[in-house]
């Protein structure tokens, strides 16, 4: 069971977008610190030869991938409210990096690196080709084919727990895909990894001319009971 | 005029490290798009630090005119860095010219281009980035009379090799100057076509220009040369002085710098306490040419930094200096500001502490914070010869310093010695080994046993390289067989146990010594090198010696004219045209007074 804690823990979740998706994981790490030390949230620190700050990030997300689902699950030294605390740490933050909730954990979680199970990844792609089709089936044929293509490598079938696609009355598709972010007890996964697919998709894109426009990292995930939730979910 | 986020990027999928080119860091200041659609006005300047990001972002030079410029309603200041191989090779194949960070403004449309010229090694990196943004590289092919291409820093003290590629030259303190010449770049702007006359345009601005103190035009100047490649004579036979600003206090330290959104080589709040140093040590070129000594008030430095603390949410301070431990109230700045932690653990770095001075108390308080490493510069083993070149540090301070050090609990000293120093013997090679033995002795005597496993010393040997502007200037530098003798030697007998040591190539120092005191024909030889392909020189890995023998050979000069040789004490200096505040027969005296030793 989850020990009850007097700590005030805080799980929040933030966006990284536009120019500073560029930006590493550790990049964030540290513009992430150094806000919070800007806006005087006093973060616990641990009690090591070097004290290092309590704070811990979901999985590192690829560079060049905005994320509207990034976490972070940080200690605080007072007992600032989720609240108070997102709105002062936002003050100092850049528009491309806000907070857009957060909740205080009232018992020790296990980190979010260990807990997450899938990432959600949203692909944009424009299937209206080099060649302008006017026959939609013709290219909804092609995505069913891509689709299956991506199943039948063996490689990403064992990394990926689901994929959807979403149409759209335009030439653009949303390709879903929901990947492992870690080996699962009883399941025989591989873990989802991103830029070996991203290269491998890529040629698959040139070859049935479909264009990528972006890419997002639409979600984390935690599989509770069979259910889907996100970090903030289950606490 | 300048390019879509939508373009960079495509042009980044695949660079490392994108963060680079992003802009968007916090505390940024230039004016927005808006502001300059609404005032065309403006005058455009673009800060260039010629070597990576990573590199140029700590730099505080860049950062206080950055900073004043943008105070300024009527003046803009962007920046720019050297795009890193993978994303110029990029650039040039997109045909995408290099633009500044800011608002992505292509580097021709800007009026003024300031270079930063830290150091010799940076100078192709210059030449390449003019490149890149599409600009001639020598003036008189350049023609248009914007972008005003300028540079200043440290090497330009000698303006003389890049004295072909700048319109102007800015020496010594920018503060002031940067102000100047923007407003007369601001007023010629406003000034009609008409009333200009047709070719004289560019000459009369930088007449203006010149006016400044501080500014070398080096259009205004001609250089006379003797058959050997000495100079005969530079006309006019007048001096451009220095820019200095009196009182330091004028300028607050920048409490809002940019900060960097990628991890660069010194991450922390960096903090000027004193600008100049009083040692002369006789090697030393930023000791003579940033005289006199200027020290910021404490109390007002103290809330300065707390702000600046509080401002960037850096976890460490530097102080620096050419010699902190000479700043008068170094121990009162210390204990105010690690007193007033806004939150965590605050450390406190002095890059440039002296170990003569360095004591107790202050390695307490240092120690409060996370521990940093610590760095010693005997430069030179033997008492003789720290002596000839006027290093004040006995062996007996150094290793009571050491003492200190390791009895507090430090257990990684860094040690910086220099060989191939004027009038060096044999016996001062032998001595450097003598005193790291000792360091090491000291070591085994204090540290105990079960922790000497971490006890470390790093040796850093570079080869000596006379410079401008100082008593050793006239000086030979030691030929490469030379250094690499000593250097095998050093490493040869040197203890294998605790030692880490390292060196800086003799061929890159031969290089940095002939560019430093080269004359205008180095010029063509930095062209001739940049086409052959040489850029971040300072880098390791990048630094190609044959590349420079190359160019030396094709442009028919002599590398050892520039480096080896000894100079006359009454051959005209490429650089004497410059009062950098520091009288000629001062630095032959002092020359002389280190032979007599």
């Amino acid at each position: 069971m989850l020990k009850v804690t007097t700590e005030n823990i805080i799980r929040f979740k933030f966006l990284k977008r536009a120019e500073y998706k560029f930006l590493s994981h550790l990049d964030i790490l540290r513009l992430m610190t150094r806000a919070l030390s800007r806006s005087g949230i006093i973060v616990k620190y641990d009690k090591g030869f070097n004290p290092r700050p309590k704070i811990s990030f979901s999985n590192p997300i690829p560079l060049g991938v905005e994320s509207l689902a990034e976490y972070c699950d940080l200690v605080l030294e007072d007992d600032t409210s989720a609240n108070e605390f997102t709105a002062s740490v936002n003050l100092q933050l850049p528009e491309q990096v806000k907070i857009i909730s957060a909740k205080r954990v009232p018992y020790k979680v296990p980190s979010l690196m260990a807990d997450i199970d899938l990432i959600l990844y949203v692909f944009k792609i424009n299937i209206a080709g080099s060649t302008f089709s006017e026959n939609f089936m013709a290219e909804n044929e092609k995505v069913v084919k891509l689709k299956e293509k991506i199943e039948g490598e063996t490689n990403f079938s064992k990394s990926i727990f689901k994929i959807d696609v979403e149409y759209t009355d335009k030439n653009i598709i949303f390709l879903k895909i929901l990947g492992y972010a870690k080996i699962l007890k009883d399941v025989n996964n591989f873990i989802f990894k991103f830029n070996n697919f991203l290269s491998f998709f890529s040629e698959i894109l040139k070859e049935f001319e479909f264009i990528l426009d972006s890419v997002i990292k639409q979600e984390t995930y935690i599989l509770q009971n069979g259910f889907l939730k996100n970090p903030l979910e289950v606490v | 005029m300048n390019l879509e986020f939508k373009e960079l990027e495509n042009i980044l999928a695949g660079i490392e490290k994108p963060g680079r080119y992003i802009n968007h860091e916090i505390g940024i200041k230039g004016k927005s798009k808006d502001f300059l659609k609404n005032h065309p006005d403006t005058v455009l300047s673009v800060l260039a630090f010629p070597d990576i990001y990573e590199v140029g972002m700590p730099n505080s030079g860049i950062q206080i005119l950055y900073q004043i410029i943008n105070e300024h309603p009527g003046f803009s200041a962007e920046r720019v860095y050297a795009p890193w191989i993978d994303f110029e090779a990029k650039l040039r194949k997109e045909k995408v010219k290099l633009f500044s960070l800011e608002n992505r403004i292509f580097l021709d449309c800007f009026d003024l281009i300031g270079f930063n010229a830290a150091h010799e090694m940076l100078y192709t990196n210059i030449l390449n980035m003019l490149d890149l943004a599409g600009i001639a590289v020598n003036c008189k092919d350049r023609k248009n009379i914007f972008p005003l291409v300028c540079a200043g820093g440290s090497a330009t003290v000698n303006p003389q090799p890049l004295s072909k590629f700048m319109d102007f030259f800015v020496v010594g303190d920018g503060e002031e100057a940067v102000v100047s010449l923007l407003e007369k770049i601001r007023y010629f702007k406003k000034i009609p076509d008409n009333e200009k006359g047709k070719n004289a345009g560019k000459e009369l601005l930088l007449r203006e220009i010149s006016k400044v103190d501080g500014v070398y035009v080096p259009a205004f100047f001609k250089v006379y040369f003797n058959t050997d490649c000495s100079i005969k004579e530079i006309e006019p036979d007048i001096k451009v002085k220095k820019a200095v600003i009196g009182d330091l206090n004028d300028y607050e330290i920048v409490t809002e710098p940019v900060i960097p959104n990628i991890q660069v080589v010194h991450d922390r709040f960096s903090v000027e306490i004193m600008r100049g140093c009083a040692r002369g040590c006789r090697f030393c070129q930023a000791g003579f040419v940033n005289r006199p000594v200027r020290q910021r008030n404490a109390k007002n430095l103290v809330n300065q930094c707390i702000e600046g603390l509080k401002n960037t949410g850096y976890d460490e301070i530097s102080f620096t200096s050419l010699s902190s431990a000479d700043y008068s109230q170094l121990e009162y700045l210390i204990t105010n500001i690690s007193n007033s932690q806004c939150s965590g653990p605050l450390s406190i770095s002095l890059p440039s502490l002296r170990l003569d001075s360095f004591n107790f108390k202050l390695a307490e308080l240092i120690l409060k914070g996370r521990k940093t490493g610590l760095t010693f510069a005997p430069e030179a083993g033997s008492q003789r010869l720290r002596d000839i070149i006027k290093k004040d540090i006995s062996q007996e301070d150094l290793l009571n310093c050491m003492e200190i050090a390791f009895s507090r609990g430090w257990d990684k000293v860094k040690l910086y010695f220099m060989i191939g120093l004027p009038f060096e013997e044999q016996e001062d090679i032998e001595a450097i080994i003598v005193l790291i033995n000792k360091v090491i002795d000291k070591a085994m005597e204090i540290i105990p046993g079960n922790k000497m496993g971490r006890f470390q010393v790093n040796v850093s040997i570079n080869a000596f390289c006379p410079k401008p502007f100082t008593p050793f200037q006239w000086a030979p530098q030691d030929n490469i067989a030379k250094l690499k003798n000593k250097f095998g030697y050093i490493s040869k007998n040197i203890p294998r146990r605790f030692v880490k040591l390292n060196w800086t190539s003799p061929e890159k120092s031969k290089v940095e010594c002939a560019l430093a005191r080269g004359n205008t024909f180095l010029g063509d030889v930095i062209e001739n090198a940049w086409k052959r392909g040489a850029k971040f020189d300072n880098w390791t890995d990048y630094f190609n010696f044959d590349l420079w023998t190359g160019a030396f050979e094709a442009e028919g000069c002599d590398i050892d004219f520039y480096a080896t040789r000894e100079i006359p004490s009454d051959e005209v200096l490429p650089w004497d045209m410059i009062d950098i505040g520091v009288k000629k027969e001062y630095l032959l005296k002092e020359y002389r007074a280190a032979k007599k030793l």
